[in-house]
């Protein structure tokens, strides 16, 4: 009999505990709903604000990585146009150098040979007018070693044969 | 206008008021002149130069042509119009006139040798068997020209040397060089 006391006083026990726990979790529930709930619903927005911020920051970062792609994609083709027409006109200069170089070296070439024929016609005229100084000086002192008085009066009478038909022709 | 103003003066004295052989005598007297202004520097440099007075470059031509008054009075006239250097300048054209209006030519014979006596006599024969006997002669020495002689006519150029002959030869060649 007294174990049977004891077992409904441990369940009235247990029972009022119970009920005192649900009590406690309903008054609990109660004062606490409202302000936990309002606790996670602004902390619920807060995150989605700054889910949404940085949505937009990762947009924005994106819009910019892009453009920046873009511009480097942009940059990238302007250096390689700008290289195309660096070698183009490299080459171009090249060319023309070239071209100019093989122009001045037949020029030269042409001059060198003009000069070579002028100094060789130079030099056979030089030859030529020396001979013939030496042939006039030769024929100068053979004159002058063999002029006498009835050579040179000869000479002086066939002279004046010659003007007087001078005059008389320009008369 | 220098030379032109000398030009009347000069033909105020040759045209018509003087005789033949007063013109002679006035060629001979300017021609004397010419020749002591350039054979001496002292006369030359006082009668161009304006620093001396007219009348002591009067007294040295009085003594120069004292024995042609016409000479005289036309150098003087001159000085007097400071138109002497001019005339100086320009001596051989005047001269020149003179000479044509004498009938008169100038020749300078060129020879080898002036002392052979006989070879200048055959020389000026055959210029006055050319010309005529109204001859200026005047020989010069030229050892250079080898043979023969050369001739100065007026404004023309004889040149019968052996010197011109063989230039003559080596201008040819020289042509046919080039």
């Amino acid at each position: 009999m007294a174990n049977e006391l004891d077992i409904v006083g441990q369940i009235k026990f247990a029972f009022y505990h119970l009920l005192n726990l649900i009590l406690f979790f309903g008054v609990l529930y109660y004062l606490l709903k409202k302000p936990i709930s309002e606790f996670f619903s602004s902390r619920s927005l807060k995150i989605k604000n700054e889910i949404d911020k940085a949505t937009e920051i990762i947009d924005d970062a994106q819009k910019t990585y892009d453009e920046n792609s873009q511009k480097i994609d942009f940059i990238e083709s302007e250096l390689t146009e700008l290289r195309n027409s660096i070698d183009s006109v490299t080459n171009k200069k090249i060319s023309k150098i070239i071209e100019n170089a093989h122009l001045m070296i037949d020029k030269i070439k042409n001059d060198t040979t003009d000069i070579i024929k002028l100094e060789s016609i130079k030099l056979t005229n030089d030859i030529h007018i020396e001979v013939l100084n030496k042939s006039i000086e030769f024929t100068r002192y053979e004159l002058m070693s063999d002029i006498d008085e009835t050579k040179d009066t000869m000479l002086i009478s066939s002279f004046f044969e010659e003007v007087k038909q001078n005059v008389i022709s320009n008369n | 206008m220098s030379s032109a103003t000398i030009n009347d003066l000069f033909h105020a004295l040759t045209i018509g008021t003087l005789s033949k052989h007063e013109l002679e005598r006035l060629y001979a007297g300017l021609s004397n002149f010419i020749d002591t202004f350039n054979s001496d520097r002292s006369i030359k440099s006082c009668l161009i130069n304006d620093i001396y007075p007219s009348s002591l470059k009067i007294d040295i031509i009085s003594e120069i042509v004292s024995d042609c008054k016409h000479t005289r009075n036309f150098l003087e006239a001159l000085i007097e119009f400071n138109l002497l250097k001019t005339f100086v300048d320009s001596r051989e054209f005047f001269l020149k006139k003179l000479r044509m209006i004498l009938g008169k030519i100038k020749i300078e014979v060129t020879t080898v040798n002036t002392a052979q006596i006989e070879k200048l006599q055959l020389v000026r024969e055959n210029l006055e068997n050319i010309w005529g006997e109204n001859l200026e002669i005047t020989f010069k020495e030229d050892s250079n020209i080898i043979g023969g002689l050369i001739l100065q006519v007026e404004d023309k150029f004889f040149d019968g040397s052996l010197n011109g002959k063989i230039n003559e030869l080596k201008n040819l060649n020289l042509e046919g060089e080039l």
